[in-house]
This record gives structure tokens, sequence and C-alpha cells, in this order.
């Protein structure tokens, strides 16, 4: 320490750490009685593609792409686009099933690495997670998650250990995914878009105009006050209507042109997701706050979302793959599934 | 759909907070790891703010801004020692947000504002010199020689807590450093010609 650090240091307003008085244990409480908030954040969000193969969304997933991909012919006159929502929209049954279904699996890399001190890896961890939500509120999630070593060599230069202390929280990762987790919430709970809470009629009741669907899902994020304009969380806003949650094909097809509306809207083309299914990539460059960019991979033929990732590049601190594996309303009831 | 979002209660083991949380990499629920937390670093926290405000009002602010914050984005929460970090950088927002008159959590800091009341720190006297040397400063380079002395941070970590580059905090750091050194020279001739009153 320099001869003016120690000088800085001997200006410290607060040199010694305080005793936590009744107010801070008070102040403790105080909060967690509040509700935690979600925030727009991309680490926090996971991203489903709940999207049912509807033809409304089909129409208006060919719409963006059309829009936004460079060499694309100008956009098609409104009429034929009109006429492919409408036919979209009657095409569309009513969903049927008791349930709302999401599984996914998440992958991403743990960031701090373990092994011997210049002989690191890390660990790679896949969680499952299912969600179900009955019409009355009743919700469900089973979650099972499992860890890998980045680098086998230096997994085995560590002993090839199959469990991992999770930190100071504790908790361990596993090799194996054990019997993971399943029940019922319980009680009954919201949806949540954004930063607000909705039930499922809510949400079918959102605004199936582009422009207002837009301003809701501002309205939605501002719930929230966490740093950033909220324009930066209007693509994850806007696309957790295409997977995330049961929004109606009319809004879901609404969402989509809304988000080809977006400034930094970029179709990477031809993609395949880890499932190897393929379709089409579209990043979201997200301007200003310091939310990384989001891509899915939209099966163009279903307007499925296959897969997002978030986080500027693979196998780094930050990336996120998310995979729908399944999503849709379903009348099977909710169980824990086989590892 | 919901999984991210830490639903209506927390008693009972929420299924979304549990699996958002495993897929954070822990274990515990939401509320133990904030509560873990908040045991562990509250008092680093309160030291970053009462260094840095003027009142122990704001400071009880600052406190509870910061700490409610970190509930609403728990689930954004780093492991291990990057968790102070993180939090050390959520205080500096809330401080920079508090000056420019945000909002203020009346009720949640009542009993914490009182208390603080109590005692506030002072400077000594032979240092005077040092802080109105300090305090001519640029807020830029105070920030980061706090961050250095007062919390004890190395560059690297700095960089992290106020969102640069570690290069740049050490450069910063290096000037403010010699910035200080000027700003001291200043003083001191300021206080002879004074006649060392």
């Amino acid at each position: 320490m320099s001869d003016i650090d120690h000088l800085v240091k001997a200006i410290d307003p607060a040199p010694h750490a305080p005793e936590p008085g009744p107010g801070a244990r008070e102040l403790r409480e105080a909060i967690l009685s509040t509700q935690p908030q979600p925030r727009r954040t991309a680490r926090r969000r996971p991203w489903r593609a709940g999207a049912i193969g509807l033809a409304a969304a089909a129409a208006a997933t060919a719409l963006l792409l059309d829009q936004v991909t460079p060499t694309a012919p100008p956009s098609p006159p409104a009429a034929p686009v009109s006429i492919l929502l409408v036919a979209a929209a009657k095409a569309e049954a009513a969903p049927t099933g008791a349930y709302w279904h999401l599984k996914e699996s998440s992958t991403g890399l743990r960031s701090r690495p373990f092994g011997k001190k210049g002989d690191t890896y890390h660990l790679e961890l896949t969680g499952v997670s299912e969600t179900w939500a009955a019409e009355d509120g009743r919700t469900w999630t089973g979650f099972r998650e499992i860890a890998r070593p980045s680098d086998l060599a230096a997994w085995r230069r560590d002993g090839s250990p199959t469990e991992w202390p999770m930190g100071p929280d504790g908790g361990v990762y596993s090799t194996s995914p054990g019997q993971g987790t399943f029940f019922q919430n319980g009680r009954k709970s919201r949806l949540y878009w954004s930063a607000l809470p909705m039930t499922l009629k809510e949400i079918q009741a959102l605004p199936t105009d582009p422009e207002a669907l837009k301003e809701r899902a501002l309205e939605a994020i501002r719930r929230d006050d966490g740093a950033g304009p909220p324009e930066a969380g209007l693509p994850r806003t806007l696309a957790s209507l295409l997977y995330e949650l049961p929004a109606s094909p009319q809004v879901r097809s609404a969402a989509y042109r809304a988000l080809a509306t977006l400034p930094g809207v970029r179709v990477d083309g031809p993609a395949t997701d880890p499932q190897g299914r393929a379709g089409v990539a579209v990043t979201f460059l997200i301007q200003g706050d310091r939310t990384p960019p989001i891509r899915l991979i939209i099966d163009p033929g279903t307007s499925k979302v296959l897969t997002f990732e978030v986080s500027t590049m693979p196998k780094q601190e930050g990336y996120r793959v998310n995979v729908v594996l399944e999503s849709g309303w379903t009348n099977a009831e909710p169980a824990p599934s086989a590892p | 759909m919901v999984r991210s979002r830490p639903v209506t209660f927390r008693r009972v083991p929420d299924i979304y907070q549990v699996s958002d949380h495993l897929r954070q990499g822990d274990a515990v629920t939401h509320r133990d790891r904030f509560e873990a937390v908040y045991d562990a670093y509250y008092p680093a926290i309160h030291q970053y703010a009462a260094r840095r405000t003027g009142s122990p009002d704001d400071t009880a602010d600052v406190i509870s801004e910061t700490f409610l914050t970190v509930w609403r984005r728990i689930g954004d929460l780093p492991e291990g020692e990057e968790a102070l970090l993180w939090l050390y950088g959520v205080a500096r927002r809330v401080l920079a947000n508090q000056q420019r008159g945000a909002t203020r959590r009346a009720v949640l800091a009542e009993r914490l504002r009182a208390e603080l009341a109590a005692d506030r720190p002072v400077t000594p006297v032979e240092l005077e010199h040092v802080r109105a040397a300090f305090d001519e400063l640029r807020e830029r380079d105070r920030e980061v020689l706090a961050l250095a002395c007062w919390e004890g941070l190395t560059s690297d970590r700095i960089a992290k807590v106020v969102g640069c580059t570690a290069f740049t905090a050490r450069t910063r750091l290096h000037r403010a450093r010699k910035r200080l050194a000027a700003a001291l020279e200043r003083q001191a001739s300021l206080t002879i010609a004074m006649g060392e009153t």
C-alpha cells in the first residue's frame, strides 16, 4: 500500500464494520416480506418456447423473417398478409387440454472453475425443467440437473470426481441426475410477464395489435424498477409470449409482428438447435443497457421457438442455451418425468 | 413460463423459486440465499453506504434500497466472493440514483434510520487537509481511491464493481493517486500560506 493509500485509508469515514443492530434485522425481515420480483436480465430470465405450432404465428414468423431479411423482397402487400393471418386465426382451434405444459432444458457454464490451481475445468450444468399451469391457477414444477466437466482430461487429473460443492451456501453438483424435484405449488400463483403478474385469462386477453402489445409490454417491464431503459427489455418480453406464456395465437402473431419492428433485429440465417432441429436464427441486439443480445432459433414452418440463447459467445460465462423440448396444452396429469 | 418468477409465497417451497434457483446452481431457496447474503455482507454494505452518504437517513436508505434490489434480483446474484462485488455494484447504482433524487423507501428502513442517527463518523482534525484534498478530486478519482483504500479492493475487483476493464481500473487508480498527491501538495502550501491556522 502506498503512502497515498494510507492517507486515504486514514480518512475512511466509516473505518469500523458496524455491528448490525435490531434495525438491520428488522430491515431484513421487511425486505423478505416484499415480493421478490423478477428482472429482465439475461442470466435470470429463462426463456421457454411455449408456442404450439400455430398457423397464425407461423404466418407472422414468415412475415418477421421477410421484413428483416435484407435479401428478402419488399414486404408483401398488406392484403395477402392479412389473408394469411385471417386464415390462420380461423384455422386455429381453441387450445385444448387442462394444463399448459412446458418442458425445456437449459445449459450453461458455471462461472467458477473446479480443479487444481492452473489445471482447472468448468462445469456445464444442464437442467431439465417442466412447468404445468391449470386454468384455476394451480401450478407444478419438475426439475432435474446434471453436471458435466467441460474438460475431461483436466477432470481426470482432478481425480474424476462425480460431485462438486456448489459453494458456501451448501449443495452439490452431480454427474447423475438423481431424483430431481417435482411438486405442486402450495397455492394459486400468477404467471409473470416480465414483472407483471397475470392470470391465464389476462394473458389470453392481451392486445392483438403489435403497437398496443408493445405498449403493454413496456408497462409490464416498468413494473420492475431495474436500471436501464425499458425498451431494452422489449425483445425478451415480447418473445416470452411466443413460447413462455400460454398466449393466444393472435397475441403470438402480434408479438412476432412487434418483434419485427424492433431496432437491432437481425436474421442470421439457417441454424440447427442443440437437438438437431433445423430452424432460422434471429438475433436481437440490445442497445444501451448491459443486456447481452439474445438469439432465437425459430422453426419458420410451425412458428415454434426451438431454442433461445443468451449472451455473447458460446462457452463463456453468462452464455446459456435453452432448448424447448415440449410445450403446449395437454390433458396429461402433471407428473415427474423419468430421468 | 413461471419458473423465473418467484411467485406469491416464500415459506412454503415455491416450485419456481426452487427450480430457478437450481438453475443458478444452488440448492437452497431464494429466501435462504438472501438471508445468508444479507447476514454476510450487511456490514460491508453498511460501511460502503456510510462512507458515501451525508446523513444517517441517506445511509439507511441506501442500505435498504440496495438489499431490496438484491432480493428482487436474487436469481442474478453470483456465487462466492463475486456476490460482494455485485452488491457493491448495486449499492453504487442506488447511490447514483439517490443523488438524482430517487424515491425513498421510508417504511422499510424506519428503525435502521433511528439507529444510525446515533453514530456518525468524523474525520480527525489533523487529517482535515487530506480530506480537503480528497474532496477536491473528481468523483471518478474519489470513487476508485475509496474502493481501493476503504473497501480494500484490488483494481481487478474495482473493475467489476464499476463495470470497466481491469486495465481501465488500474489506470484510473494510478492517475487518481497522482492527482491526490498533487492536491495534497496544494493543500500543504495553502496551509502554510495561511500560517498553520
